[in-house]
């Protein structure tokens, strides 16, 4: 055990796996500003804020339908569960941050779905601001799972295991906040199953998102959808990748963002194409509009394949409101400031899912359950 | 007085003058049909009369039920109940027509002081209109135009048109892109619509879409000015002889 990352004498400590968790951050190094994955996000904030103790108790994740198994980390049922998973999933890779929140749990849950009969199980999962969090998500064979998810700072790494024929519905809603925001979360889809995200993130001092979806078995199918909109000085980071290890699978990324006001977007989205993973079906998608006189938008789209029989595709766009389609609206009364606002909402509106969409776009507030 | 008086109307875009001295005066329950060659600044006058950025108005003055709007912002001369019928409607995903329309209603209301529309009132009207215009009903949960064939989008326009009640309608070009029947249906709409108080001006390259609506006035736009102005004849006579013997005149 490195004794720089001394254990503390706590249960969910001594559950998980520290010694992959210090090896990861000895191979990677701590993340650093002006690195490639940190070139346009200083992630020192990020870093202190785990040093800062909870201000909080941590809200647990509630069940809002359907049999569904939540078990906090220190509770013994939970012990299989986190030696066999926890930190084998979003270790390693490209960022030593999960492995840094790891080091410094405060709090962590599984969640299990093993129903395959009757109603989709649901469960929510609240802010936990100022904690260091890690949920681990399994949906066994055949079952499927409804996870609606929303944070507001803190630094929170979720694990998924979607199993053969499988499937996890995740929204997600980052709220506003001014404090510090770093969110991974890394999902494993097994054979015929599928794994749906809608995301949705409003302006924060900074946020940082990892997505990582590994894409494990024949059949599989992945979509992510996502958009934000980010106002004042708001920075917001999104790193998004899906690796297709295996032949015959399909995914689909599609984010929109508007960087408003003094605010700065970040995407890295990048699809990566196994030798293979023959006949894969990959898109990804990142269009981008520019409100702001001092907004910055930094997008970069990346396909890499090493298999030869492959549909793939990958694209970025930053612009401005089209001018032609505003005219058109104030021709029909629209006050200028209500057609902007209209269209803002319609280009977001394309990728946040329709029951979500009305009330997370109308910014009222938000009653998921 | 008239419904719409230009005066005099110099616009020019991107410091090229288009429209070189134009006078027109509709009155209330008349159709107009402007029509000239290529170029000659047909839409140009379309989009200056609706008020769209980048089309400088040089001189002149435009007044709507005697009220000088020249200066005023697109939706402003919208609220004192002028449409412009697009020639090429534009696309605006992610809003449904439903969306838009409502939205379009209540901006007209709330400049005229009008509370709210109560949502089943609206949409009877609304049922009652796409029928008309034989439209889907799942039409309106559709983006603003999007993947709409070129009939769609104009059936949409006159569907606009029909929900804001305009005093003064302008429709640019609405009979290109139109089939015989989808033609027919537009028409219809737009006869529907004439009545006593308002008035309509085409603006058309064609005499077709005039077999449908009968305009009490001609007006030929050559080189940015009204080359010739007459009744429903000169479109035949233009149809006949096309736009040569104008040019020069």
């Amino acid at each position: 055990m490195d004794d720089r990352y001394p254990a503390s004498d706590t249960t969910i400590s001594t559950r998980i796996d520290r010694d992959k968790a210090v090896a990861a951050i000895n191979d990677l190094g701590l993340p650093k500003y002006r690195t490639e994955h940190w070139k346009y996000t200083n992630p020192k904030p990020i870093i202190e804020e785990l040093r800062e103790s909870p201000s909080a108790c941590p809200v647990a994740p509630t069940r809002i339908e359907g049999e569904v198994e939540i078990l906090p980390f220190d509770c013994f049922e939970a012990k299989k569960a986190i030696s066999e998973y926890v930190g084998s999933i979003a270790v390693g890779g490209t960022s030593s941050m999960p492995s840094l929140n790891l080091l410094n749990l405060t709090t962590g849950y599984v969640i299990r779905s093993t129903d395959s009969k009757g109603s989709v199980p649901a469960v929510k999962i609240h802010p936990s601001p100022t904690h260091c969090e890690r949920i681990l998500i399994l949906v066994e064979e055949g079952a499927s799972l409804k996870v609606i998810e929303s944070s507001m700072g803190g630094n929170r790494v979720i694990e998924c295991i979607v199993q053969e024929n499988a499937r996890l519905v995740h929204t997600r809603l980052q709220e506003a906040t001014n404090s510090v925001e770093y969110g991974a979360l890394s999902v494993q889809v097994n054979s015929n199953a599928s794994y749906v995200l809608d995301q949705y993130s409003t302006g924060t001092s900074l946020r940082r998102n990892e997505i990582t979806v590994d894409v494990l078995g024949e059949e599989s199918s992945v979509e992510i959808k996502g958009g934000w909109n980010l106002e004042s000085k708001s920075h917001l980071d999104s790193q998004v990748c899906v690796n297709h290890l295996v032949p015959r699978s399909r995914s689909q990324v599609k984010f929109h963002g508007v960087a408003g006001d003094d605010s700065r977007s970040v995407f890295n989205g990048r699809l990566y194409i196994a030798r293979d993973a023959q006949h894969t079906s990959a898109h990804l998608t990142n269009k981008n509009i520019l409100t702001g006189e001092n907004a910055e938008i930094y997008t970069k789209p990346e396909l890499e394949i090493y298999a030869d029989d492959v549909v793939c595709s990958h694209g970025a766009t930053s612009g401005q409101l089209d001018e032609d389609q505003v005219f058109y609206m104030r021709t029909r009364g629209l006050p200028n400031a209500r057609a902007r606002e209209l269209l803002l909402n319609g280009f977001l509106q394309e990728v946040i899912d329709d029951e979500l969409g009305s009330e997370i776009l109308g910014l009222k507030p938000l009653n998921l359950v | 007085m008239s419904l719409l008086e230009v005066r005099n109307l110099v616009v020019s875009v991107d410091d090229r003058e288009i429209l070189k001295g134009v006078d027109l005066d509709v009155d209330s329950g008349e159709v107009h049909a402007i029509m000239g060659p290529n170029g000659s600044g047909k839409s140009t006058l379309a989009n200056a009369l609706a008020g769209r950025e980048g089309y400088k108005i040089e001189s002149g003055t435009i007044q709507l039920d005697s009220i000088d709007v020249t200066a005023l912002e697109p939706e402003e001369r919208s609220h004192r109940g002028l449409f412009l019928a697009f020639q090429y409607p534009v696309e605006i995903p992610g809003v449904t027509n439903i969306e838009f329309l409502k939205t379009a209603v209540e901006s007209h209301r709330a400049a005229h002081g009008c509370n709210e529309i109560s949502a089943v009132e609206f949409m009877r009207n609304l049922r009652g209109l796409t029928a008309r215009l034989e439209l889907n009903p799942d039409f309106l949960k559709r983006g603003v135009n999007e993947s709409f064939s070129g009939g769609e989008k104009k059936r949409n326009e006159i569907l606009q048109m029909l929900c804001l009640n305009p005093r003064l309608a302008l429709l640019d070009e609405t009979d290109s892109g139109l089939d015989i029947d989808a033609l027919q249906v537009v028409a219809r709409g737009i006869n529907e619509f004439r009545n006593a108080a308002n008035a309509i001006v085409l603006v058309t390259h064609y005499q077709r879409l005039l077999n449908h609506i009968a305009p009490d006035h001609v007006h030929v736009l050559v080189d940015g000015r009204v080359a010739k102005s007459g009744d429903a004849s000169l479109a035949l006579e233009l149809e006949e002889r096309g736009y040569g013997w104008l040019e020069g005149s």
